[in-house]
């Protein structure tokens, strides 16, 4: 695992304007510019955050990376991605159910 | 000579300006009152100058460059963060004090990675535009202000002890700078709040009112004493944030606090605990 290499990528697409126009015209080009392992690229290509944060990547990119490009962006969605509780998904703010 | 004459702790939400209206309207009218407060005890002290102690949130520094501390030297504006209510501009810095920071901290052993061109992203600029510009206006004169950002939210994380040194640094380096500065530090940050992972909306008010307490005694030492996986596990890795606390504590001689509100937000994912730190008059 990269975790490095990850944390570079998302970090890009969080921050970077071309990186996040790059991803959106062809998102498996764009991994591919970088020397991920298969299953790493697959994790950022899938939205995989509960495999990303598992990998060891900092769960500040994984939030911006699926609010910036994520199709839903819903953050409810993205904390069932990670695997909440009935009781986390219920509880979670109002203020950013997306 | 200068002196560092008080501090602050306080927060800086974001979710704050993303739905300002999310909790119930109790909640947010003592955080935002207790901000409008901070503002009114920030010009009491009379100050000449303000140190802000935000941190980065993986949007100013990537995985290319990941800087344990930094001071803003030079030409500062922001935030990066676009929020609705906070506004993008530039910050008027205390640029001869803060040069005078990192010379004398060559002195000390201390070596400032310094930012001569630096755009602050929200941690500082909530303080900034909640707290010091209000002051500025009932002051009826500026309030520089210096960026000082410490590693709590990217590892490899700035331990607490070194966050308490960098603090006494600071003080030492207003101290012997040249001019009558009255410098009020600023820890922004906290309390508990888990940031982009699973627990994310969870408050832990067992820990923030632990953390208060400790402002409240001017206990350094017992804030410094935290593990990090104990941060983590008890109250996010939002709460790896005391390592601001801590440097605002340091910074004051004989530090004793008061707080002056402490709201348990979840509809704003966030423990928000606002202290003024106050030099206790030696017996």
């Amino acid at each position: 695992m990269s975790r490095n290499v990850m944390e570079r990528v998302l970090w890009q697409l969080c921050v970077e304007r071309a990186a996040k126009q790059r991803f959106r015209e062809d998102a498996a080009g764009f991994v591919q510019r970088f020397a991920l392992a298969p299953d790493e690229a697959q994790m950022i290509l899938d939205f995989d955050v509960a495999g990303l944060q598992a990998a060891g990547v900092n769960p500040m990119l994984t939030m911006g990376f699926w609010q910036e490009l994520s199709p839903q962006r819903s953050m409810r969605v993205y904390k069932q991605r990670l695997g909440c509780t009935d009781e986390q998904g219920a509880g979670f703010s109002a203020a950013l159910k997306g | 000579m200068g002196k560092i004459v008080g501090g602050f702790w306080m927060p800086h939400d974001p979710v704050m300006f993303v739905a300002p209206d999310a909790p119930p309207a109790a909640q947010r009218d003592a955080v935002w009152g207790a901000y409008a407060q901070c503002a009114e005890r920030l010009a009491a002290l009379q100050p000449t100058a303000v140190i802000i102690v935000g941190c980065d949130h993986y949007i100013l520094f990537g995985p290319h460059c990941l800087p344990r501390y930094v001071i803003g030297t030079g030409d500062v504006d922001g935030p990066i963060d676009r929020l609705p209510g906070l506004d993008r501009g530039v910050v008027r810095n205390h640029q001869a004090l803060a040069e005078h920071i990192v010379h004398h901290g060559e002195g000390q052993g201390v070596d400032w990675t310094v930012a001569r061109s630096f755009t602050v992203d929200h941690s500082f600029s909530i303080p900034h535009q909640l707290v010091v510009k209000p002051a500025e206006a009932l002051l009826g004169r500026e309030l520089p202000s210096i960026p000082v950002y410490l590693a709590c939210g990217v590892d490899p994380y700035i331990s607490l002890e070194r966050s308490a040194d960098l603090g006494r640094q600071l003080r030492a380096a207003v101290e012997a700078f040249d001019a009558d500065e009255r410098v009020v530090i600023i820890g922004s940050g906290g309390i508990s709040h888990w940031v982009g992972t699973v627990e994310m909306g969870q408050v832990a008010e067992d820990f923030d009112r632990e953390i208060l307490a400790h402002g409240v005694n001017g206990d350094l030492q017992a804030l410094c004493a935290y593990r990090d996986e104990d941060i983590l596990r008890r109250a996010g890795n939002g709460a790896m944030e005391i390592r601001n606390f801590a440097c605002a504590m340091a910074a004051l001689e004989r530090p004793r606090g008061e707080v002056i509100a402490y709201e348990a937000v979840p509809a704003w994912v966030t423990g928000l605990g606002f202290v003024q730190l106050n030099n206790e008059e030696p017996a």
